[in-house]
């Protein structure tokens, strides 16, 4: 937790408040055009050099390959269902330190969980509700490229209706391929009533700087949900990241929104939402819903659930349209 | 036997050129096997794919060490201690590079290679057939089945056994069919490659036995900060992403969103790219709104 009367924290304005300081150096083997790592790029520019990543297996623990580190500051790898239970342990052993003296309290670093969200939809769900129940004061960097990914684009539980996966590929009885919904993981989180929760979007920086800015002068969970276009599984141009980034908020199947003990406030309601189609086309793994033939049903499954999503958020916060 | 080892950067489409090769073998009626080597690498980092073709049964596994083609994506590879194309290869091994160099500038930069040595910008023809890079898997599978020795027939079907399975859109589909016709036919030029006298005898790979080092010396773990750089992945690049000043307006915007931090600003502020670390995404191209960025293709 930082002092929350800095200057330094108070919310930027425009994009050339952002640092220009990098911590996270290029020469990472991640793909180019990662979404993931654009998104995790802008918040380590607030998190600062005094952090310690906890990375559960995925690939963003190619970040770090021997014998190279793109990191400033230290980074620990674990499985992929312990980061947050990886996380309680250096924040008690850091603790532990500084009440002994071992380490100086002005020597604290954030400890940061940075996971896939096969890691935290799928199997770290139960030990990162138990870190959240216990208030441990940590980051949470969920990068959602809505799959497995490192290990060639498998179905999560974050995968949405109507992407193909590897292991649901479209076929006769699964017309859409993922025939499942994606998990709500924010409405999950913030059950636990955490700190802080937010979503974030590379293609909206400000929006993902201010969230940081603001959570760094919480205490204890801060959680976050990174939409992470992942060219390489959603098959589509690496140049196109931001423009699907943006379009995903524009159509309203992002939804940009914070949660502070358990309020939520959406932080960028667009006008007019374009029609989901725009954000569909073009990407490989929804082709199959446009080619051969257009599968109307699933197009309209997809629509109809995003605009159920904001009638309510409208009707629940009265907000002004 | 034939061994057929692909060398690429992730992205390029050598794990489908070695399926193509596979799949039109097994059409052509002999015993197939295709693999490429799982890395933790991805997009525009090397990558290599196995082929073995012969007309019994094959119980061979693992890396190709001795191969009769290799089939390279492009030349940057050649020199890259990451990639070594070239490893295992002798006076009887053919290479295939896609590049736009020709064969004495490329064997310069290879000097200790005696073997066949072809070269051809696949990339070009590629681009002009199906205006996708994508499809340079296409092309080099192709080129390598006609080396090979198998028919054009074969190889178009092996082609669309991958095709059926790839999320291309019809039109693309037959500008790929239309791109294999075009390489068999330019290939075809090339004398086929020869299975080797003593071709049936196992490739054994070198065992390296592990020593006990004690854990701080022999575990993964980086003790050093910030040292990526070091890695240099702007040799992952096909297209160069290149400034022109003057319809620059200081927006911040390539800055913001290039997702590798390859791009820093200067003391006037102006975008400063790193071409030592940047991996060619285009991202920053295609998101200045003045379009201050134009694109060259890498020769290097
Ligand atoms: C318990 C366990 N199962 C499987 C794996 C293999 N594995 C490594 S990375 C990975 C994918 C992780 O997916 P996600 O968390 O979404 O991260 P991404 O790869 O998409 O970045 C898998 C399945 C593993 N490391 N541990
Ligand atoms: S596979 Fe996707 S999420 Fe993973 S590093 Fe590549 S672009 Fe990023
Ligand atoms: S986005 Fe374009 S105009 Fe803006 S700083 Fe970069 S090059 Fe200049
Ligand atoms: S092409 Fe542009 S956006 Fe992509 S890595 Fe290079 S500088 Fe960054
Ligand atoms: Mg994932």
């Amino acid at each position: 937790m930082s002092d929350p009367t800095s200057p330094e924290l108070r919310a930027i304005k425009n994009l050339k408040q952002i640092a220009r300081e990098e911590f996270i150096l290029p020469g990472t083997a991640i793909c180019g055009g990662c979404g993931g790592l654009a998104a995790l790029r802008l918040a380590a520019k607030v998190l600062g050099p005094k952090t310690v990543f906890v990375n559960a297996a995925g690939c963003f623990t190619l970040l770090a390959t021997f014998p190279y580190t793109p990191f400033k500051g230290s980074w620990l790898y674990t499985t992929m269902a312990s980061a947050a239970a990886g996380a309680q342990g250096v924040r008690d052993a850091l603790d532990v330190l500084i009440a002994r003296g071992k380490v100086a309290a002005a020597d604290d670093v954030e400890v940061v969980v940075v996971a896939g969200d096969g890691s935290t939809y799928d199997m770290a769900l139960s030990a990162t509700s138990g870190a959240i129940f216990r208030g441990l004061d940590f980051w949470y960097f969920c990068y959602d490229n809505e799959s497995y990914g490192n290990t060639g684009m498998q179905m999560s539980s974050a995968t949405p209706y109507g992407a193909r996966t590897l292991t649901t590929p479209v076929g006769e009885h699964a017309r859409a391929g993922t025939e499942h919904g994606k998990k709500d993981l924010f409405e999950i989180w913030r059950a636990h009533r955490p700190a802080y929760l937010a979503t974030v979007s590379p293609r909206f920086p400000i929006d993902l700087t201010n969230k940081f800015l603001k959570a760094k002068q919480l205490r204890g969970p801060k959680l976050f949900i990174a939409h992470a276009p992942c060219p390489t599984g959603w098959l589509y141009d690496p140049e196109l990241t931001a423009d699907y980034a943006r379009l995903a908020v524009e159509t309203g199947i992002f939804a940009l929104k914070e949660a502070v003990d358990g309020v939520v406030t959406h932080t960028y309601v667009p006008r007019r939402h374009r029609p989901v189609e725009e954000y569909l086309r073009g990407q490989g793994r929804y082709r199959h819903l446009f080619e051969p033939v257009r599968n109307e049903e699933a197009i309209h499954k997809i629509q109809e659930q995003v605009d159920r999503y904001w009638a309510n958020v409208h009707e629940t916060t009265g907000a002004a349209r | 036997m034939l061994r057929i080892r692909f060398h690429g950067r992730g992205g390029q489409g050598m794990k489908t050129a070695s399926r193509i090769l596979g799949s039109a073998a097994f059409r052509a009626g002999f015993c197939v096997q295709d693999s490429p080597v799982y890395g933790a690498e991805r997009r525009g980092a090397p990558m290599a794919a196995f082929t073995r073709i012969d007309r019994v049964q094959i119980r061979e596994r693992g890396a190709i060490v001795r191969p009769d083609l290799v089939v390279v994506a492009d030349d940057t590879l050649l020199t890259d201690p990451a990639a070594q194309p070239l490893a295992g290869c002798d006076a009887e091994s053919t290479v295939l590079v896609n590049s736009t160099r020709d064969e004495a500038a490329l064997r310069q930069e290879v000097p200790a290679y005696t073997g066949r040595l072809l070269t051809a910008d696949f990339t070009a023809v590629a681009l002009a057939t199906t205006h996708a890079l994508a499809s340079l898997s296409t092309a080099l599978g192709v080129a390598a089945a006609c080396l090979v020795g198998l028919s054009l027939a074969d190889s178009l079907a092996g082609l669309d056994d991958e095709l059926t399975e790839s999320h291309m859109s019809m039109a693309q589909k037959e500008a790929n069919r239309q791109l294999a016709q075009t390489v068999y036919a330019q290939a075809s030029s090339w004398a086929p490659v020869r299975e080797r006298e003593d071709s049936r005898i196992a490739e054994t790979a070198p065992l390296v036995e592990v020593t006990f080092d004690p854990p701080r010396l022999a575990g993964p773990s980086i003790y050093a900060v910030g040292n990526s750089p070091q890695r240099r992945t702007g040799n992952w690049r096909q297209f160069r992403p290149v400034l022109q000043v003057e319809r620059c307006t200081r927006c911040w915007i390539c800055f913001v969103r290039c997702p590798e931090a390859a791009i820093s600003l200067d003391a006037q502020e102006y975008p400063v790219v790193d071409y030592d670390e940047c991996k060619g995404c285009l991202l920053c191209v295609h998101e200045c709104p003045t379009h201050a960025f134009t694109v060259e293709k890498e020769v290097r």
